[in-house]
């Protein structure tokens, strides 16, 4: 995702990790980019909008969990099976 | 005597399953860790500077869209989503980029977005976090069928929906210093920017329709 100097703060002057994947790619692409402007295709466009989108899922789905219960279950389950196994 | 022996069994097995679900065994796999990971309330900065409790130790965090810098290598970035959990130190387990190709999903992970997803694991390396068992997960999902998935009102995280593909890699950090060491040249030694030699990689750029000499479709 590409940074805004806004975000990217004093830090401003540093190479941004899009960039460096571009360059990976094809270092002749990140030259065009960088001498004729930013192209972005309509598929692109898209995906950053997918982006944008899954983001504010994460950002909601993790909060409620049900791993508290399950766990609370194993344990006891565990010590009924261990006191029947020794005791029973 | 039979009793005696399933209740030894299930002893067993519920032990095992404790033991799997600890943060510090290797038993957890990955699709776990992203699993029980919650949403951590902090920024990813004040996470790894403040030292956990007992019981946050034992808790996976998920970090989405936060902003990663390399003061040494001089570049920043934002990740999509990681995973990190406290022992002595910060630890990460995955950095999960999320792709969405036009059409195809490629059959193994893009070498260009492993090394995108291990730029962002070298910031957090240099930033004290521990990476020596960090993966580098890239999910690659179609975007008509991410479309149709988000769209739903569904709970389900974007990687279990049915088509997508999860593509894991191990971090290597020699590998990435080596790849980025070559782009480096061009950035800080003049060296000319080399034309790419794979075809699949004019095919997603958008200068190759004409505006690149050395375009190869």
């Amino acid at each position: 995702m590409t940074l805004s100097d806004a975000e990217k703060g004093s830090f401003h002057r540093m190479r941004e990790v899009s960039e460096l994947r571009v360059q990976y790619q094809c270092e002749y692409r990140l030259y065009l980019k960088q001498k004729l402007g930013d192209v972005h295709s309509k598929a692109s466009s898209i995906g950053l909008n997918l982006h944008n989108h899954v983001s504010k899922k994460d950002a909601t789905q993790h909060v409620e969990k049900k791993d508290n219960l399950i766990l609370l279950l194993i344990v006891i389950m565990t010590l009924i099976a261990g006191y029947l196994w020794i005791f029973g | 005597m039979v009793n005696s022996l399933i209740m030894m069994i299930v002893f067993f097995i519920g032990v095992l399953l404790l033991l799997s679900l600890q943060p510090k065994t290797t038993m957890m796999t990955l699709g776990m860790k992203m699993r029980r990971a919650k949403s951590a309330q902090e920024s990813l900065a004040e996470f790894i500077k403040t030292k956990k409790n007992r019981w946050g130790i034992k808790q996976y965090y998920i970090f989405s869209e936060e902003n990663v810098r390399s003061l040494g290598h001089r570049f920043v970035g934002r990740f999509d989503s990681a995973i990190l959990h406290w022992e002595d130190s910060p630890v990460l387990d995955a950095i999960i980029e999320y792709k969405f190709p036009v059409k195809h999903i490629p059959k193994i992970a893009r070498p260009e977005d492993v090394f995108q997803s291990g730029l962002y694991a070298l910031a957090l390396l240099e930033s004290g976090v521990s990476c020596s068992s960090a993966k580098l997960v890239t999910i690659y999902c179609p975007q008509e069928i991410a479309m149709s998935c988000l769209d739903r009102k569904s709970t389900r995280d974007c990687w279990r929906c049915g088509s997508a593909s999860v593509k894991v890699t191990r971090f290597k950090p020699k590998s990435v210093l080596k790849k980025l060491q070559r782009l480096d040249e061009v950035w800080y030694n003049g060296r000319v920017p080399n034309p790419t030699q794979e075809p699949h990689n004019c095919r997603v750029c958008p200068y190759s329709n004409g505006r690149c000499n050395y375009s190869l479709i």
